[in-house]
């Protein structure tokens, strides 16, 4: 009886989660779905046993302005928390309120809406969120029939419903909910979940080109001229194209007939080989498909030829790739496209920089690309339409191995012009115009890393973070990562005899890293902890204040009334760099930072936001002009405070950096967060030295190791290459090489933390958005340098991943 | 508008140039005028009790037969003789689109091409349903779309042939199609051919079935035209449509299109060889009037582009591709054009403002089974308001096989607040 009576409480609240009567047909669905609640609203109270569901009274739920982005924020929380009456008075409150606007933004799409209008369809994403929270919570009680059935219902009703995460994507509610259904039915199955099988998308091939042209080096000047050199007006005009299109060869401009000849690509036209997006293909082994497919693509030819060349790179051959991307540079020089976040992205300036290092690390080739230069003028905005390309194609010639490699200036013969900060620590122009950075007198290139030691399962996002700099797992008085951690050597993700705890600040220190990136705000810093970083590892902390990002930081109020650390603005309305109490709050969290810790050693210096450009959880991005403004006020603040440290900001690339020029003459150095692929970071030196004239440092940059249908081994290499490619970057444009401003960079990020895509307790391995990669996406849950194994000894388990000892090499 | 000389004329005088030659005992292939497409002389049958003759001239797919002497037809299928001929085998039963618009009379006396009957169409282009378009079927049973069986096994058969003619000699039927019925028991094959523009006096069509999977066929015949091509309408005649066996028929090659060759010169223009159906991106976001009266570069008309930005569809970027057969996206077998002849493809452009930027202007690229075999481009353009002519290079290009023969390509964020912009004149030189 009591089975019974459990039944129809399960359907009672799968009808008031999902809306759909348990096995009914569809017309009996709305009845019930508003019938349901009011029904469970009568017993004020019911007890589902199995879930663990209790209601409480309404009043004890903060329901704040009642809108879904407030209640599916509550309703995360309170599934962190397994606190499933909250979740079931979050998300139904949510549902209730706004099912019916959810509904008709679900009816009026036909297809995801483009990123810059999901604010439109906010209350669907909310909606669709909360239902996916339910179903998550059912899962997570093990209700595994019920949840599949919530599940499906969410993909059922609102497949275009996204959840945006905070940092700075949107995943697909119903993609995931497919995921889940998929894993459900294994568990009923009785079937383990296992990793993911390594099984390549594509049967890789061998590239064979049928016409590589007649010339390695293209002398354009033979087919064409070059009209307006370094001007806007800049344009090469193809006098002879057959002869160019036989000189240049297969797949690149104007050569379009070549490939339709190739007897591969005659075989394989028509076949199942060659179906689907060229998309697609791009980051498989098919080399063969993958080649053709981009020939026949129909994309701007400038995007074209920048995959073929890609293509071609891929495929190893080098030369014939750096023919296609010099072909970009001197046909489409103006070509762009677009990022995930939809801000531009310039392919010139990039196909040069590809060149320059392919040549680089391929000194066999024996050529170098001179004097080519594409700089975009007022390319700071989102805004293509007042982009103004001054171009220089300049010459790809034959070269030494020798010449190949920057050489350095002797910065010994050069005055100092400029001094900032105290006698310790300085920052220090040249006459030449480059930055150093000293450190008791001596050049500190920072190598640095953005290091905490997440333990598996937790997340911020479920309310659940613990404090690295305090948590003590296995109670043996030292903190876990920093002290306990150990190197599974043998990969079996077990603590061998041979694999002593080390501790996370001994391989930092073996690596060669000499700073952290640390935040003030809470969690609570431990000054002991970070001390004994500098004394016994001489590991310095780049200490920093989010600046209103994310709204972090606490309510709590201090003596005086104030946030501890925060703007005061909550997540949903974000913080406004307008509004003078939330500036004032800012200030106030700035001013504690500066004096909890200017008289600490280990500080190296101050860091202002976290890429708050960007507009997450504040109006950065609506209003730059006004949060530049802030940050020179809070950098002026920080230097009346601690004159004897530079401030730094933390922008989002070099998105407004027209706008910080003139706003934050108080900031002393430039800090982007930039993933701009295995080559470096292209103009971005050039760019901060023409606009600003400061010190650069990269304050977040790197890799996943995770490399779709690859090996883990496979998925390393990839990450070491693209390390190995960033640090040369940073290197060569250090004070005496390239543009002289580089201060150094912030590997992001140490360790794995497998919070960050969608399942705590479990390492996703789906890509968040697409870039630069080695398999085209970018996977946040494998940034780390060193990974957590099974995250079966997390947070002590670590695993050196290659690109650790990239650096041990590179800092040697 | 710069309009061409109509084919049928240079078809006509090619005709009259061979039938000279032929009588004069020569038979020796003709050499061809430098602006004049190849005609094809050929000896269709060896085995016939008499040799035919025929010099066919293509267009638009369509073979266009000037025969002398007798035919070496084995095998003969009727669609239509006479009204009430008894080995009549499919019904003028499947009317469509504008199906107002359109008058037939299968029992017309006046001057038939045999017999003492043709089948008079009147299609009055009034868009009485609003399509702009109207056709007929001739289906067997009656009424026929692939609900029911009946077609019939023409296999063995490999040529349709019928006659036409038009009222004035300058009607222009949009296509004639063999096959094509879908639905549960759907024809085995399908061809069209077209456009062609009709002559005054009763001329030969044949369609090549080569081939072609014959085995089920309900629709015997059909034509289309449309509201564009024939604006004030059309009157137009058809007799002895029927299927034929002849031997040594072959499969129909493609031959190379004499310049120049027009893509769009005005709307009416039985010269305009490819048809703007290729919607490409945020298709809402787009509207064309290919008829556009209000200064067009030269002629009555132009095309005019309302490209409103707004990203219907979700995908930032509207085009449009000018295709052979429309909506041929390389799925077509046989179709499109040799331009092997042409060096350039010339356009003229000009923007409602000015600043109105196109990405890509281009011909080719479409892929498929059947695909373009190259493509050439330009772009991005900033159009001025004034007209100005663009051209795109052709040369070093692999023309022998082109489907898309225009697309232009553009985007929001080049035009945010959209843009209006004209076309005119598009032609391979």
């Amino acid at each position: 009886m009591k089975k019974d009576y459990l039944k129809f409480i399960i359907c009672l609240l799968i009808i008031f989660q999902s809306g759909l009567a348990c096995g009914q047909q569809q017309e009996l669905q709305d009845e019930r779905v508003e019938r349901v609640p009011s029904t469970i609203k009568e017993e004020g109270e019911f007890e589902l046993e199995s879930l663990e569901l209790k209601r409480r009274p309404a009043d004890r739920f903060d329901f704040g302005d009642e809108s879904s982005g407030y209640l599916t924020i509550k309703a995360w929380e309170a599934l962190g928390k397994k606190d499933w009456p909250a979740v079931l008075a979050y998300t139904q409150k949510c549902i209730e309120l706004h099912k019916d606007e959810a509904k008709k933004q679900q009816d009026s799409l036909s297809a995801f809406p483009p990123q810059d209008k999901q604010s439109a369809f906010e209350v669907l994403n909310n909606v669709g969120t909360c239902y996916f929270i339910q179903a998550e919570a059912l899962m997570r009680q093990e209700k595994l029939e019920d949840a599949r059935w919530a599940f499906q219902f969410i993909i059922d009703n609102f497949k275009y419903a996204q959840c945006w995460d905070p940092r700075g994507w949107f995943w697909k509610v119903a993609e995931v909910s497919h995921e889940s259904i998929d894993k459900i039915n294994k568990l009923i199955r009785g079937e383990k979940i296992a990793e993911e099988e390594v099984k390549p998308k594509r049967p890789a091939s061998k590239l064979v080109l049928f016409d590589p042209g007649s010339e390695t080096i293209v002398d354009y000047a033979k087919y064409g001229k070059f009209e307006n050199v370094g001007t806007k007006d800049y344009h090469y005009v193809i006098t002879d194209q057959a002869a160019l299109a036989r000189a240049t060869g297969e797949g690149i401009y104007p050569n379009t007939s070549s490939v339709r000849k190739n007897p591969g690509y005659i075989a394989l036209k028509g076949s199942e080989r060659l179906k689907g997006e060229h998309w697609d293909f791009l980051y498989t082994d098919d080399m063969q498909a993958n080649f053709y497919k981009w020939n026949m693509a129909t994309e701007p030819q400038g995007v074209k030829q920048f995959y073929i060349a890609l293509v071609l790179e891929r495929a190893g051959l080098i030369a014939q790739a750096i023919k296609a991307y010099y072909a970009i540079v001197v046909h489409f020089p103006k070509a762009y496209g677009w990022t995930y976040w939809h801000t531009p992205w310039y392919i010139g300036p990039v196909a040069v920089h590809k060149i320059n290092y392919l040549t680089r690390r391929n000194p066999q080739l024996g050529m170098k690309l001179i004097g080519a230069k594409i700089k975009v003028e007022n390319s700071f905005d989102n805004d293509i339409r007042n982009d103004i390309f001054i171009c220089t194609p300049g010459k790809l010639v034959q070269a030494e191995a020798d010449e190949l490699i920057p050489k350095r200036e002797d910065l010994s013969k050069l005055k100092i012009v400029q001094r900032i900060g105290g006698k310790r620590i300085q920052l220090v122009k040249y006459e030449n115009g480059h930055w150093q950075l000293l450190v008791e007198g001596k050049p500190f290139p920072v190598r640095a890393v953005t290091y905490t030691s997440t333990k598996v399962g937790q997340s911020p996002d479920e309310g659940t973070l613990g404090n690295w700099m305090k948590e003590d797992f296995n109670e043996n008085g030292k903190i876990d990562g920093p002290y306990d951690a150990w190197v599974d050597k043998n990969k079996n993700n077990t603590q061998d005899k041979d694999e002593p705890a080390v501790g996370d600040f001994q391989l930092m220190k073996e690596m060669g890293i000499n700073s952290i990136r640390v935040y003030h705000h809470p969690p609570k810093v431990s000054k002991k902890l970070l001390s004994d970083l500098y004394k016994n590892y001489g590991i310095m902390t780049i200490m920093g204040d989010f600046l209103g990002a994310y709204t972090i930081g606490t309510k709590k109020l201090d003596e005086n009334g104030n946030p501890i650390s925060d703007s005061g603005a909550s997540w949903y309305d974000g913080t406004d760099y307008s509004n003078p109490q939330h500036k004032k709050n800012m200030l106030a969290s700035v001013r504690k930072m500066v004096n909890d810790f200017k008289d600490e050693p280990w500080v190296l210096f101050w860091l202002l936001g976290n890429e708050n450009n960007y507009g997450v959880a504040n109006n950065a991005k609506k209003n730059p002009r006004a949060y530049y403004e802030f940050v020179n006020q809070a950098a002026q603040l920080v230097h009346e405070l601690d004159p004897t440290r530079p401030v730094a900001l933390c922008n989002g690339d070099v998105l407004f950096l027209d706008i910080l020029a003139k706003a934050c003459p108080e900031v002393d150095i430039f800090g982007a967060n930039a993933y701009r692929g295995k080559e470096g970071f292209g103009n971005l030196w050039g760019d901060v030295k023409e606009q600003i004239q400061k010190a650069v440092l990269i304050t977040e940059y790197g890799c996943g190791a995770y490399y779709e249908g690859k090996s883990q081994e496979l998925a390393e290499d990839g990450q070491a290459e693209y390390h190995q490619g960033s640090w040369e970057d940073i290197k060569y444009n250090m004070a005496g090489y390239g543009a002289g401003n580089s201060l150094g960079g912030i590997i992001f990020e140490w360790l794995d933390e497998w919070w960050k895509a969608y399942e705590p307790a479990r390492h996703d391995w789906k890509g968040q958005f697409y870039g630069p990669f080695p398999d085209g996406f970018m996977h946040e849950e494998w940034l780390g340098i060193l990974g957590q194994g099974d995250g079966s000894q997390s947070p002590f388990l670590r695993k050196l991943r290659k690109s650790y000892h990239t650096y041990q090499k590179l800092w040697q | 508008m710069k309009k061409n000389l109509p084919y049928f004329i240079v078809i006509a005088a090619l005709i009259f140039l061979i039938i000279g030659v032929l009588s004069s005992g020569k038979k020796t292939p003709q050499a061809m005028a430098p602006d004049e497409k190849p005609i094809e002389l050929t000896q269709v049958s060896e085995q016939g009790p008499a040799i035919e003759l025929t010099q066919r001239k293509q267009e638009a797919g369509l073979t266009l037969e000037q025969t002398e002497g007798v035919s070496s037809v084995e095998k003969i299928f009727n669609i239509f003789t006479d009204k009430s001929a008894p080995d009549n085998h499919y019904a003028a039963s499947g009317w469509m689109g504008d199906f107002g618009d359109i008058n037939i009379n299968e029992q017309y006396m006046q001057n038939p091409h045999s017999g003492t009957t043709s089948i008079q169409i009147t299609y009055s282009a009034k868009e009485t349903q609003g399509a702009g378009w109207g056709g007929i079927y001739w289906q067997n049973p009656p009424n026929n779309w692939g609900e029911r069986r009946g077609g019939f096994d023409l296999t063995g058969y490999n040529k349709l042939v019928f006659w036409a003619r038009g009222e004035n000699g300058d009607e222009v039927v949009e296509k004639f199609k063999v096959g094509g019925i879908k639905g549960t028991y759907p024809d085995s094959v399908e061809i069209e051919m077209g456009p062609v523009t009709l002559g005054k006096e009763w001329q030969k069509y044949t369609i090549n079935l080569v081939g072609q999977d014959l085995s089920y066929v309900s629709g015997g015949f059909s034509w289309v035209t449309s509201s564009r091509l024939n604006p004030n309408g059309a009157t137009f005649y058809f007799d002895d449509i029927r299927y034929e066996y002849e031997s040594g028929l072959e499969m129909e090659l493609t031959l190379a299109e004499g310049m120049p060759f027009d893509v769009y010169i005005d709307r009416t223009s039985a010269s305009n060889h490819f048809i703007a159906s290729g919607w490409m991106g945020d298709y809402g976001d787009l509207k064309i009037d290919e008829g556009w009266t209000a200064d067009p570069y030269s002629g009555t008309t132009c095309i005019r582009i309302v490209y409103s930005g707004v990203a219907s569809q979700g995908a930032r970027w509207a085009g449009i591709f000018w295709q052979h057969p429309p909506n041929n996206w390389g799925q077509a077998r046989g179709k499109g054009y040799d331009l092997s002849a042409a060096k350039k493809l010339t356009f003229w452009a000009r923007g409602e403002k000015g600043g109105e930027r196109v990405e890509e202007f281009k011909m080719g690229g479409i892929s498929g089974d059947y695909p373009d075999s190259d493509v050439a481009g330009i772009g991005p353009v900033a159009l001025t308001p004034e007209w100005k002519q663009y051209t795109i290079d052709l040369a070093g290009k692999d023309l022998s096989h082109i489907i898309g023969g225009f697309c232009f390509a553009t985007n929001v964020d080049v035009n945010p607040d959209g843009a209006v912009f004209y076309l005119d004149d598009i032609r391979y030189e």
